[in-house]
């Protein structure tokens, strides 16, 4: 590496920068003339069992006394750089630190709604309004056959003749490995598997006829609807663990906004006489 | 001591995303079936209900098993906001704000997904609000507790946050950390898991990344647990950072171990893609003994390591074309440059020890010498995007960090930078990729979860295409004109990540392959299988045979098939299905087959060509690419191998 290259390393300033600083740090601060308590490094009996106890809860044994001595070390290794890095002031500007301060907020902010228990009306009329993310899905059972590309309406109608008069349906039409015959699924899944549009489709025609064509993502089909079920929307008791959970869920969302809101009132926002320039 | 890690270089603004274009599509006629054939292909008169009875998986559902959250330490630098509770609601189908402000869907819902979230650094909470006496017995904190029990929880909170910046807050709900109970993101992970998961619908499950990264060599596993709250709650993660946790992959597999003796529960791991571990992911030689790896260490990586994620936004790991100069293939979305900070430029010795193939190969070594193989693992792509959004479709693509969420800059913006080893990684070079395609008969935790234990699953770049891979004894030629491909493969072999062992007399291995596009996706250029086996002075070999194809195409007298072609327009970021064909089938025979040494088998689906998320990119925010930028893609999937054993 050319000198010049070392010269404007940014590792090379990261560590001048770095030295200058524990140069300022220990002018201004010699450690001869720090307060006694700010060298001593006191593990309280609760933190030690937490620190005990997050052993425990990891390796689902108590810690043995080396593990112990060990876990005791690395605390007094952690807690010692951490003070040295809060006063060399290494959680300024730190993108990491800020951001988990931040989601910590935001959590206190949303926690409440963990534990509200709404009544029951209120459960009910959520309930209702939202009818749509608890019911269970409507459901079809059908036949189907691939149409070969470019199938002519006269031939697709002698095919549903066939069909109508008891032919196997297995024999006729393209060879796929779509099934031929699909039982209670619902009108998602159908459409998982054969393509937007068709599970709606299918749902749609008259009850046990060959009807069509139908098309999906792979063709044209003829389909026989056997069944269909209709969405259902179980009783508010069978589903009471959900509705809650969603209940809570939207309310941590609302306070999470309201707490923003709120927030920014307390502030005023003052901003540099500053337009960044849109992109052309 | 002070270190420097990879500087990352992000830029990002928010912008519009345009909506989704329609793709093209065009089926083509792979031939009918006649009641003749029929007949040939089912023995004895079928059943009239060919689903009635049975109980094998009869689709696939898709997943991603790898995604992080804002509870992610890194994801949250990055500025993701969205929780593990956004995640699944995004996951399961519905429509989200991005953190970078901006709507997103998915063009369909996925079957399931795990948010696996760094386990190191996941933040402690305190748990304010869980009515405990001593604190409720403050008056102020009494009438805060009654506010939250009567519905008005958000005005409490605030009036609590702000009395706290007054310096009023009473003195009982002043929470230090070994003052009060906590309670931690993990507690939150798991709940937020069990409220979204719906069994029959979609599944939730509970996970984490252990991200063992020393030195910048990723070792990363994901955790994947079969249980529910109830036994996952009764542990905290595993760790990396000392003295709770270890970088060693051995003390992540005693935890698993510790974790399943304890509770009764069941959990695997997923290895990381290798590619950025500069070649320590499947060691002959353990980089953290310099020892080889021994008895131990193989049965209980095979053990635990059931699946190995072939390929995510950080590159594909099947195979790289200086193992496999004769694959024309393997040259898909490489990342080799070094390891996952950059900070150790890749040397070509590495990538033996990091690719999935070659890693399949070795084990068969390792059998021969130790008498397991530790490297006997399942296939399954996943995105590990640090958005909370599991969206690796080409033309729906939300990046892989927060930054690179869908912007005018992301087509030139750079992603990873390194001064000293003078590595520079550009956003364009991040993947759409991919899914984990798991073959389980019903959508809850138990069953997708059995299914990777038994390593029925394959990995896919992004599209939905459904692929079978069976292996037997008996399979012939009429069996490929079934429309039940499941039906004879279940009843006359194996399933993908099954075992054939002790060749009958005069047999060799048969394979039943299918493979059915994605219903909104490209059509398939062609079916591979790759083959891998040690032969008698312990030296490993693979060949790649084409099995099926679309179009009328014939190998050349080098044994290849000619290039499916293209359709892709580049400018208009278009493609049409008016080459290859939307369904293959097949039944192919080992041709070199030699009973006496071990192998592997395992299928390889390729797409036509299609545009890459940059040719959607370009088209839709006017950017200019930067020169050598991929313009289109190869989409494709691996299926998790079948073996071969001479030993009964």
């Amino acid at each position: 590496m050319k000198f010049r290259a070392i010269l404007y390393s940014p590792l090379l300033h990261f560590f001048v920068l770095g030295g200058l600083v524990f140069i300022l740090y220990n002018f201004k601060n010699p450690p001869s003339d720090r307060p006694p308590g700010e060298s001593v490094l006191r593990l309280t009996e609760a933190n030690a069992r937490k620190l005990a106890d997050g052993f425990a809860a990891t390796f689902q044994r108590p810690p043995t006394q080396e593990e112990y001595r060990n876990l005791v070390k690395e605390w007094v290794i952690e807690e010692a750089s951490v003070r040295e890095a809060l006063a060399l002031g290494f959680d300024n500007g730190d993108t990491v630190i800020r951001n988990r301060l931040r989601s910590k907020m935001e959590f206190l902010a949303e926690a409440p709604a963990a534990a509200m228990m709404p009544d029951d009306a209120t459960l009910e009329a959520f309930y209702k309004a939202n009818a749509g993310r608890f019911a269970s899905p409507d459901q079809v059972s059908f036949e189907q056959i691939l149409l070969p590309p470019g199938a002519k309406a006269n031939d697709i109608e002698a095919l549903k003749t066939k069909l109508e008069s008891g032919a196997d349906p297995t024999t006729l039409g393209s060879g796929t490995m779509l099934p031929p015959q699909v039982e209670d699924m619902s009108t998602a899944t159908v459409e998982k598997m054969f393509g937007s549009g068709f599970g709606v489709a299918v749902a749609a025609l008259p009850i046990r006829r060959w009807s069509g064509p139908v098309s999906s993502g792979y063709g044209a089909h003829l389909v026989r609807l056997a069944v269909r079920r209709e969405e259902v929307l179980p009783p508010l008791d069978k589903v009471r663990d959900r509705v809650l959970a969603e209940w809570r869920a939207d309310e941590a969302r609302q306070m999470r906004e309201e707490y923003n809101q709120r927030l920014l009132k307390r502030y005023t926002v003052e901003l540099p006489d500053f337009e960044a320039k849109g992109q052309p | 001591m002070i270190k420097t890690s990879a500087l990352l270089i992000i830029t990002g603004l928010v912008s519009l995303v345009s909506a989704l274009p329609a793709a093209a599509q065009e089926t083509t006629d792979i031939g009918s079936l006649d009641s003749a054939k029929a007949g040939k292909a089912f023995s004895g008169k079928p059943l009239y209900s060919p689903y009635a009875g049975r109980n094998f998986p009869t689709r696939p559902l898709f997943g991603d098993t790898h995604l992080h959250t804002g509870a992610s330490f890194d994801a949250g630098a990055f500025g993701a906001r969205l929780t593990p509770r956004d995640a699944y609601r995004f996951a399961s189908g519905e429509e989200i704000m991005a953190s970078s402000g901006q709507p997103a869907k998915l063009s369909r819902p996925l079957d399931f997904l795990v948010v696996a979230d760094h386990s190191d650094n996941m933040g402690m909470f305190p748990d304010l609000f869980a009515g405990k006496p001593d604190v409720i017995a403050d008056p102020q904190a009494r009438t805060w507790y009654d506010m939250i029990k009567s519905g008005q929880g958000a005005k409490a909170a605030l009036e609590i946050i702000f009395s706290f910046g007054k310096g009023t807050l009473p003195k009982s709900m002043i929470y230090g950390p070994d003052t009060r109970p906590y309670k931690n993101a993990w507690q939150d992970t798991i709940e937020a898991a069990e409220e979204y998961n719906e069994p029959g619908r979609f599944t939730a499950f509970i996970g984490y990344e252990w991200t063992s990264n020393t030195a910048g060599n990723n070792l990363h596993r994901n955790v994947v647990f079969r249980d529910n709250a109830d036994k996952a709650d009764q542990v905290v993660p595993f760790t990396t950072l000392k003295p709770l946790g270890s970088d060693n992959p051995r003390d992540l597999w005693k935890w698993m171990q510790a974790y399943e003796d304890k509770t009764g529960g069941s959990v695997l791991a997923i290895a990381h893609n290798g590619n950025l571990s500069n070649g320590i992911m499947f060691p002959m030689i353990e980089s953290f003994t310099g020892k080889p790896v021994d008895k131990d260490y193989v049965e209980e990586r095979a053990k635990w390591e059931r699946l190995y994620e072939t390929t995510q936004t950080k590159g594909t790991g099947e195979a790289h074309p200086f193992l496999s100069p004769n694959d024309e293939f393997a040259d898909f979305e490489i990342w080799d440059f070094g390891n996952l900070d950059a900070s150790v430029v890749k040397k070509p010795e590495m990538l033996e020890f990091e690719y999935a193939r070659s890693a399949l190969k070795n084990g068969l070594k390792l059998e021969a010498q130790l008498g397991t193989n530790p490297y006997k693992f399942g296939m399954v792509g996943s995105s590990d995007a640090h958005t909370g959004l599991a969206a690796m479709e080409e033309e729906n693509f939300f990046g892989k960090t927060t930054p690179q969420e869908p912007s005018a800059e992301r087509l030139t913006a750079t992603f990873v930078k390194d001064s000293k080893t003078g590595i520079t990684v550009m956003d364009w070079e991040v993947g759409a990729s991919g899914y984990a395609a798991v073959w389980a008969t019903d959508n809850t935790r138990e069953s997708i979860w059995d299914a990777m234990q038994r390593k029925e699953t394959y990995a896919t770049t992004g599209p939905r295409m459904a692929v079978r891979f069976f292996g037997g004894w008996d399979f012939e030629p009429a069996d490929a004109e079934t429309r039940n491909p499941g039906e004879i493969g279940y009843s006359k072999g194996v399933p993908m990540g099954g075992d054939l062992r002790a060749a009958p007399e005069g047999k060799v291995p048969s394979f039943l392959v299918a493979a059915l596009r994605d219903p909104i996706g490209a059509n398939l250029d062609r079916y591979q299988i790759v083959k891998g086996w040690l032969d008698d002075k312990g030296q490993t070999h693979e060949q790649v045979y084409d099995v099926a194809w679309g179009g009328d195409r014939k190998p050349g007298a080098d044994g290849k098939l000619p290039p499916i072609g293209s359709t892709v327009d580049i400018e208009n970021a278009t493609w049409t299905n008016t080459i290859g064909a939307p369904e293959l089938i097949a039944v192919w025979k080992d041709p070199s087959f030699d009973p006496r040494q071990k192998a592997f088998y395992y299928g390889r689906v390729i797409e036509i060509p299609t545009p890459r998320w940059t040719a959607y990119d370009a088209k839709r925010f006017g950017t200019k690419p930067l020169e050598g930028t991929r313009m289109t893609v190869t989409e494709r999937a691996y299926t998790s191998p079948i073996w071969y054993d001479p030993a009964k």
